[in-house]
């Protein structure tokens, strides 16, 4: 396992001097990444919220191409006597490899090895740091945190901050959510392969001599302003509307931007997860139309079976706007149908076949995909399994219960994907609709809704087999409502 | 009636970024509008103001290790040369020259130090200022900056580490260098040993004999010399007995330095504040010694320092 050098950069008065200097090394830190690290490390009165708790965590390269993932905070006072807090940052140089292990998301090395105890303030610094190995995985992208970035401060700024990220040379940040959150979003937002381009802080003042390209600014006006008069800087501010000069108009912007608006955050984790592929930010643009497409032809696929017209005309009973139909946050590509229920007729037997054909086939890709992501296209193509739900076996005349069951299919499918507020409606709605029902169509739909949560499991995997822990407890959680309540 | 009027087109305003903007102490072409060189982050105020004048500003070093008092030793010698109008007149150049005098002054009133100088050259202040004497008619124009303790320790350590200190050292007329006094009473060596490195630093600046440092004037001031008495009467023999290392760098490899003793602060106590940790308070200021060696080094500046084209 790749060992984790650290160091730390704080003022103290030692052998080679007084003030703020690299306090304390492992010896298997490099002389050129030690004095890197000299270059970028904060002194005095460099944090934004000098208040005890504050925390910052920041993130660039260094030249022997390992990567520094480093934790400022306060730590008691000035030794000196000039009064000020003391700014502690303590370093690790993360090899290549372990970095990627985290799927090249520094916030998950540093929840990682703050979780095991290995990021600490040191009362007496010791002479020599040991290096430790990190163990443990990160999946391609937080779900969750993208959950809540869409509702705060909402798609159009994060694909406003993805744009301009993208853009600029830096980009400063004020307002909004905290700036941990936001900066951590826009690395989720990014393919593994693209983050190691993009340093940043989440609570270090801005300064030229550390040129990151994410910062977070405070909201003092004076600070806003002076940095908005350095070139090269983009200055966000979050309380505002989204500024038209980085309106997402390139293709991964706009991903990011449909992905969250329409809640498919799965599809952008699942894609992420699989990709091998050596991407750098040059080929976002064309990744990001393919994904587009992608995005567009499942959400197309998902139409189709919404909008199969009734063998006796009559508009059917599961025909929903699209957005609705996308919001489901079903598997990737393939989201659970749910065959529209024709009137007075009893139910039709459903087709296995799942081509679609006639008109849909048009729908399909207009052009081949390109030559580089040809392998990982497949054919948009609806799911082979289309699980029984449980309103098309109701009696279609009573369409209340239909409507509550349609209810309770969203809900099952965006608890599953992660959306807390859908899970604490379920757990009421369920109650509701279960006495409504006959025991056999509790158990249908019992077993429907865990063929699907185990699909969702079987489908989420990694490149490496893992799973994202996460996932399987929202799922776990879902099941256990709508078992647990027999 | 319409009256004409000739308007510049607004692509026009593009014309002045096609002039670059050297700055003034690296000389690396920044635009007009750039606030800091982005070379070595000088302010660029510096090379606007210079090139307005006839007279180009000299630079001047004040260098010294952490906590030596670099900072209120400028801060007051700009307050107490801007109020004596009758020996030298100080007339600060620029809203920011007066930045670091007002900040200094202000934590002495309130019976603090000012806080530590950071790292970052951009959150240095500099001082650009006049000299003005009574009986003569040509001023001088001087830049001054304020800079870390460890940064010019790091400096020193690894060249070319902070580029503004290197650029501004080998363009100086001339460098005061601070001694914290009363780590050198306590028998620390450290303050030495920074002192060397320092004065070993500049004099292998530039090969060029006639420009490089052992032609250029060096004052060597004692700071918090209120707590020694020794110091204060006989500086250089206090240099010569208290830091010998120093002492012998300067006798071969400078021909114009002077040892000097000054200080701020009458006395100091220590005091624990919840919202500041334990601070230094100056009881008192009678400041002493400041501007002596400021003077020396201009007359010897004047003399013989190398006149900047």
């Amino acid at each position: 396992m790749d060992r984790i050098d650290q160091a730390i950069f704080t003022s103290a008065e030692t052998d080679r001097g007084s003030g703020y200097q690299i306090a304390a090394a492992s010896p298997g830190a490099g002389e050129a990444d030690l004095r890197e690290l000299a270059a970028w490390g904060p002194s005095h009165d460099s944090l934004i919220d000098p208040t005890a708790g504050a925390v910052s965590v920041n993130f660039h390269p260094l030249p022997s191409g390992a990567y520094c993932v480093s934790r400022t905070t306060p730590s008691g006072w000035e030794y000196s006597g000039r009064g000020g807090v003391r700014v502690y940052t303590q370093c690790l140089i993360v090899p290549r490899g372990v970095l990627a292990r985290f799927a090249n998301n520094p916030f998950a090395v540093m929840r990682a090895a703050t979780a095991s105890g290995l990021v600490r303030q040191y009362d007496a610094l010791p002479e020599v740091l040991e290096p430790f190995g990190l163990a443990g995985r990160a999946a391609a992208v937080d779900a969750a945190l993208l959950a809540r970035l869409s509702a705060n401060p909402g798609p159009e700024w994060m694909a406003t901050l993805v744009q301009a990220a993208l853009d600029s040379v830096s980009v400063a940040v004020a307002g909004g959510p905290p700036a941990e959150q936001l900066i951590a979003g826009l690395v989720n937002c990014l393919p593994p392969e693209c983050r190691t381009e993009f340093s940043f802080s989440t609570g270090l003042k801005f300064s030229s001599r550390r040129p990151f390209r994410v910062v977070a600014l405070s909201s003092h006006p004076e600070e806003l302003r002076r940095v908005e008069r350095l070139y090269n800087v983009a200055v966000l501010r979050l309380k505002d509307n989204p500024p038209a000069e980085f309106a997402p108009i390139e293709s991964w912007p706009r991903l990011i931007h449909r992905v969250l608006k329409s809640g498919r955050v799965s599809f952008l984790a699942g894609r992420l997860s699989r990709r091998d592929l050596k991407i750098s930010s040059e080929d976002l643009s064309l990744w990001g139309l393919q994904l587009l497409e992608e995005l567009d032809a499942s959400s197309m696929a998902n139409d189709v079976y919404e909008a199969e017209p009734a063998a006796n005309g009559s508009e059917p009973a599961g025909a929903e706007e699209p957005a609705r139909a996308e919001a489901r946050g079903g598997p990737l590509a393939r989201p659970v149908e749910r065959p529209a229920l024709p009137a007075p007729t009893p139910p039709r037997p459903e087709p296995q076949s799942v081509e679609p054909e006639g008109p849909e086939a048009d729908r399909r890709q207009a052009h081949a995909p390109h030559r580089k992501f040809d392998k990982e296209v497949t054919a948009p193509t609806v799911s082979k399994r289309r699980p029984d739900c449980p309103s098309k076996h109701l009696d279609p005349g009573s369409p209340a219960v239909l409507g509550k069951l349609e209810r309770l299919d969203d809900l099952v499918f965006e608890a599953i994907s992660g959306k807390t507020d859908a899970l604490d409606e379920l757990k009421t709605l369920w109650l509701a609709v279960r006495g409504e029902l006959d025991q056999r169509l509790v158990a249908e739909s019992r077993e429907q809704y865990l063929r699907y949560a185990l699909s969702v499991w079987s489908e989420l995997q990694g490149p490496d087999g893992t799973r994202n822990p996460a996932r399987a407890a929202q799922s776990l959680e879902v099941l256990c409502v709508l078992f647990d309540q027999a | 009636m319409t009256r004409d009027a000739i308007l510049p087109l607004e692509s026009y305003r593009l014309v002045q970024y096609a002039v670059p903007i050297p700055c003034y102490v690296c000389e690396a072409e920044n635009t007009y509008d750039a606030e800091y060189c982005r070379n070595c982050l000088a302010p660029m105020a510096l090379a606007h103001q210079a090139n307005s004048q006839k007279v180009h500003p000299r630079m001047l070093a004040v260098i010294g290790g952490s906590a030596v008092g670099k900072t209120v030793y400028l801060g007051m010698l700009m307050d107490m040369l801007s109020r004596n109008p009758e020996k030298m007149q100080l007339l600060a150049r620029g809203a920011f020259s007066i930045t670091l005098q007002q900040m200094t002054m202000a934590a002495l009133a309130r019976c603090t130090f000012p806080e530590k100088t950071a790292n970052e050259p951009d959150r240095w202040n500099w001082v650009h200022c006049q000299i003005r004497w009574p009986k003569q008619r040509i001023p001088m124009e001087l830049i001054v900056p304020d800079m870390a303790g460890e940064a010019l320790l790091e400096e020193v350590d690894h060249p070319h580490s902070y580029r503004i200190i290197s650029s501004f050292l080998k363009k100086c007329s001339g460098a005061m260098l601070l001694i914290d006094t009363v780590k050198l009473k306590e028998g620390n060596r450290d303050q030495d040993y920074f002192t060397m490195k320092l004065v070993s630093y500049l004099a292998e600046l530039s090969d060029d004999p006639k420009k490089s440092w052992s032609r250029r004037p060096l004052a060597l001031v004692f700071t918090k010399a209120d707590q020694c008495e020794d110091c204060v009467l006989d500086p250089c023999g206090y240099a010569k007995s208290h830091a010998s290392g120093l002492w012998q760098h300067c006798q071969e490899r400078f021909a114009i330095h002077q040892f000097f003793a000054a200080g701020v602060a009458g006395s100091c106590v220590w005091r624990e504040s919840r919202t500041r940790g334990r601070v230094r308070v100056p009881l008192r200021i009678e400041p002493f010694g400041i501007v002596e060696p400021f003077v020396w080094l201009l007359e010897q500046i004047k003399a013989h320092g190398p006149a900047r084209k």
